[in-house]
């Protein structure tokens, strides 16, 4: 049994214990909802940077108008799809292979994050890529 | 007791939250991956799908391919400028000008049943050029 003077030293511990552990909660929680937010846009940015592939590489075709079309016609979908070069930290760079008949995409975003901001970590580079041939008659995407 | 009784229900919570979260997020990854397919299956039967002029053909198509989700399709015309620039503006129309794009935009919406607000959506949207 323990003695009166042993109970009163352990009355309160509980609480600070829990709210060590609240705090160390919400911060774990804190991280997977900002890893979840990065999972987000990096799905989102390979929408965009499949269809401005696809969409440049239109312009390789015979029928097409040249890379310089190829690089706008790529910039216009990923614009299409939320990630336009130059705005909200967002880089989308082309490069047309006339010889390969090939064309790359890179979205790079520098995606805000909510949590880590707590950390020190203002955003988190969220980077894709995407190449699309021209064949013949259709552009295909490069898995 | 008094702590417990405090700090539980804070917890619980705490952890519902996080958990409807989560949720949202995986119903989330399968719509972008279900707008992400249906998009490329579109584009690849272009002549099927597109050219036929058959909404309801690439509405099941899109269904099709993202399981359970609903999908909606609606397409959009441009006017590229001299330098292939499309600009910003989209027609519900073809406009009969020269070099004219046409877009599909493929959405795919993911309904799931929440532990804190019953029921919400999340969706996901692709724009690709098919023409």
């Amino acid at each position: 049994m323990l003695s009166s003077g042993r109970r009163d030293s352990e009355r309160g511990s509980v609480l600070p214990a829990l709210a060590v552990m609240t705090i160390i909660s919400v911060l774990m929680a804190g991280l997977v909802v900002d890893a979840g937010f990065l999972q987000q846009q990096r799905g989102q940015a390979q929408i965009a940077a499949d269809a401005a592939a696809v969409a440049g590489a239109m312009e390789l075709l015979p029928a097409g108008k040249g890379s310089a079309w190829a690089v706008n016609a790529a910039k216009n979908a990923s614009a299409w799809n939320g990630f336009t070069n130059g705005a909200n930290n967002t880089t989308v760079t082309v490069t047309p292979n006339l010889s390969a008949k090939t064309l790359t995409v890179q979205i790079r975003r520098n995606a805000k994050t909510y949590f880590m901001n707590m950390l020190g970590l203002r955003s988190m580079p969220v980077v894709v890529t995407a190449v699309a041939g021209a064949s013949r008659q259709i552009a295909q995407l490069n898995q | 007791m008094i702590e417990a009784g405090l700090t539980i229900p804070v917890v619980v919570l705490l952890f519902a939250g996080v958990a409807d979260v989560g949720r949202s997020f995986r119903y989330y990854n399968q719509a972008v991956s279900a707008a992400r397919d249906a998009a490329q299956l579109v584009f690849n039967n272009y002549a099927t799908y597109i050219g036929s002029g058959n909404d309801s053909a690439i509405t099941s198509a899109v269904a099709s391919e993202s399981g359970a989700l609903a999908g909606t399709v609606t397409r959009f015309y441009t006017c590229p400028n001299a330098n292939g620039d499309d600009g910003s503006a989209q027609y519900k129309t073809p406009q009969g000008c020269s070099n004219q794009r046409v877009y599909v935009r493929l959405t795919a919406k993911a309904p799931f049943t929440a532990v804190m607000t019953h029921s919400a959506q999340v969706s996901s949207a692709a724009v690709m050029r098919v023409q």
